[in-house]
C-alpha cells in the first residue's frame, strides 16, 4: 500500500524538492518496503519516458520571423503605450487627471502631510481605473514604478541584503517618501551621522529625545554631525517617532540610509511614487526570494 | 531535471534593457536563445508544428511589445513561459475537436533517427493531448521546461499546491496510457 505521504516524497524526489531530512525519511521508506521500491521505478521510468524526446527543432524561419517584427518595431522608452488607440489615450489622459486630483484632495486635506496610509487609496483608485482600459499591457499609474524596477538602482538593491529589508518596511518607506526627509539625506553631515557607529547608542541618548523637541538644545549636541541631523526639521520630524528610531538602531540601517545607492534612489525623480507603490513592495519582496 | 537550457538572469536582464533602449538585436540575442525551448513548450503544448510556430512567434512578438512591462524580479524566461502558456492555452480554446488530434509533430531532423523513437516520440506527444491543457501545461513546463513549482505557478497564476497536484494526476494519468498502470480506484493494491 502506497500511503499518502510515501507518495509525496516520491513525487517531491522526482521534482528535486525534498529537504535533507525528507530524504533521510524517504531513504529509510525505500529500504522498507518493496512496494515503495516499486513505486520509485515506476515514476523514475515515466518521467525518463516523457522527457525522452527532448528538445524539438523550431523551424527554421521561426526566429527570422520575430526579428522581423522586432526590427520593423524598434522599441521605445514609452514602449507600453505604442499599442494604444486614440481612443486608450484619451481615456489615459482623463483617467491620470483623475488620479493627480485624487492625489491633491489627498494631500491638502491631510495634516500632517500624507505620506503614510495613501498606498491604500492609491492603490485602490488605480485598481478601479484599471478594468476601463482594454489594453492589458497598458498598466495606467504604474509607469514610473516600473522604471524604477528597470534601473540599475533598482538593481543594486535588490543585491544588497540590508537595503532590501530595510525598504520592505513600510514605516521606512513611508517616512521616505516625505521628500524634505529625502533631502537630508543629501547632506553630507547627516550622512555622516549616519554611518556613525555610535548612532544606535545616541538613539537612546536622553538629551538626543530632549533635543528633538528643542531647537537649541539641538544647536548644543556635543557632535556636529549629530546638530546637523538633529536641526533638521523634517528628520528630527522622523527622529520623534519610535518605530524610525528603531529602525535606526537595527543593524546597517543607518548606514545604508546614507549608502551611496540610497543616494542614486533617491535622485530618482520616480522613486517617490514606487515608494508609494505595493509593486515595488512586492517587487522586494520577490527580489529577496530570489537572491 | 539535470538540463540547463538558461542563460544568467543578469544577463537576460541587461539584454531586457538593451532591448527598450531600442538596441533590437538584443532582443534577437534573447529570442535566439529561448526559441527552442519555447518551441518545444509549445509543441507539446498542441501537438501541432504549425500551430506551435504561431503560438511561439506570437508569444515572442508579444514580449517584445510588453517589454517595458516585465518586472525585473521575475526571470525573463519565466515571465516568456506565462506569454507563451497563454497562448496556446487561446489556442486549445479556439480550436475545433478534430484538430487536437493533428498528428504533424515534427521528430528530430537527425536522418538517422530511428522509427522506433519516432513512435514512442508520437505516443508521448498523443498521451500528453489526452490530457486537459491546464494540466498539458504543468507537466510540459516541469518536464520539458525544467521550471520549478514556484515558477510554474507563477507562469499560470495558480497556487503551488494546485501545480503539485494537477502534477499528481497528469503524472496518473500518463502513467495509464504509456506505461499501463491501472487506473486509480480500480487498483486495490495501491
Amino acid at each position: 500500500m502506497i500511503g499518502p505521504e510515501l507518495e509525496a516524497l516520491l513525487q517531491g524526489a522526482l521534482d528535486n524538492t525534498l529537504t535533507a531530512d525528507e530524504r533521510a525519511q524517504l531513504a529509510r521508506m525505500l529500504s522498507d518496503s518493496p512496494q515503495a521500491r516499486e513505486r520509485a521505478a515506476e515514476l523514475s521510468a515515466l518521467a525518463g519516458l516523457i522527457e525522452s524526446p527532448g528538445l524539438a527543432d523550431a523551424p527554421a524561419g521561426l526566429v527570422d520571423h520575430v526579428l522581423a517584427h522586432v526590427s520593423r518595431h524598434p522599441h521605445a522608452r514609452l514602449a507600453t503605450f505604442q499599442r494604444g488607440t486614440a481612443v486608450n489615450k484619451k481615456i489615459l489622459f482623463g483617467l491620470a487627471a483623475a488620479a493627480a486630483i485624487v492625489l491633491a484632495v489627498i494631500t491638502y486635506n491631510s495634516n500632517p502631510p500624507a505620506t503614510v496610509g495613501t498606498e491604500a487609496t492609491i492603490g485602490a483608485a488605480q485598481r478601479a481605473q484599471s478594468p476601463q482600459i482594454a489594453a492589458q499591457d497598458v498598466k495606467l499609474g504604474d509607469t514610473s514604478t516600473q522604471d524604477v524596477l528597470q534601473t540599475e538602482t533598482f538593481d543594486a538593491i535588490l543585491k544588497d541584503e540590508t537595503l532590501r529589508n530595510m525598504l520592505q518596511d513600510s514605516e521606512m518607506r513611508a517616512r521616505l517618501a516625505n521628500a524634505d526627509l529625502r533631502r537630508s539625506l543629501e547632506d553630507d553631515a547627516i550622512r555622516r551621522a549616519l554611518k556613525d557607529s555610535s548612532l544606535a547608542r545616541r538613539l537612546d541618548d536622553e538629551n538626543l529625545r530632549q533635543s528633538l523637541n528643542n531647537a537649541e538644545l539641538a544647536k548644543k549636541y556635543d557632535d556636529a554631525n549629530m546638530r546637523a541631523l538633529l536641526s533638521n526639521r523634517a528628520f528630527a520630524e522622523a527622529l520623534r517617532r519610535q518605530e524610525f528610531r528603531n529602525l535606526l538602531k537595527t543593524p546597517g540601517y543607518a548606514a545604508a540610509l546614507a549608502s551611496d545607492t540610497m543616494l542614486r534612489a533617491i535622485r530618482d525623480r520616480n522613486f517617490e511614487a514606487a515608494l508609494k507603490s505595493q509593486r515595488f513592495a512586492q517587487s522586494l519582496a520577490r527580489g529577496a526570494r530570489v537572491q | 531535471m539535470s538540463r540547463v537550457y538558461f542563460s544568467s538572469d543578469s544577463d537576460d536582464l541587461a539584454l531586457v534593457r538593451q532591448s527598450l533602449t531600442g538596441q533590437t538585436e538584443a532582443f534577437g540575442t534573447l529570442v535566439t536563445r529561448y526559441h527552442r525551448v519555447m518551441y518545444t513548450v509549445a509543441l507539446r503544448m498542441l501537438g501541432n508544428a504549425e500551430d506551435a510556430q504561431d503560438a511561439t512567434q506570437e508569444a515572442f512578438v508579444k514580449a517584445y511589445q510588453r517589454l517595458a512591462s516585465f518586472d525585473p524580479s521575475y526571470r525573463f524566461y519565466s515571465w516568456m513561459y506565462r506569454i507563451l502558456v497563454n497562448e496556446c492555452l487561446n489556442v486549445t480554446r479556439d480550436r475545433r475537436p478534430e484538430d487536437t488530434l493533428a498528428e504533424d509533430t515534427p521528430g528530430s531532423s537527425d536522418p538517422f533517427d530511428s522509427a522506433v523513437a519516432e513512435e514512442r516520440r508520437d505516443q508521448i506527444n498523443m498521451a500528453l493531448l489526452q490530457l486537459t491543457p491546464e494540466y498539458r501545461a504543468v507537466v510540459v513546463l516541469r518536464h520539458f521546461a525544467g521550471q520549478s513549482y514556484g515558477e510554474i505557478a507563477a507562469a499560470l497564476a495558480i497556487p503551488e499546491k494546485t501545480v503539485k497536484s494537477r502534477l499528481y494526476s497528469a503524472r496518473q494519468r500518463l502513467g495509464e496510457l504509456l506505461l499501463g498502470w491501472k487506473e486509480q480506484g480500480k487498483d486495490e493494491d495501491r
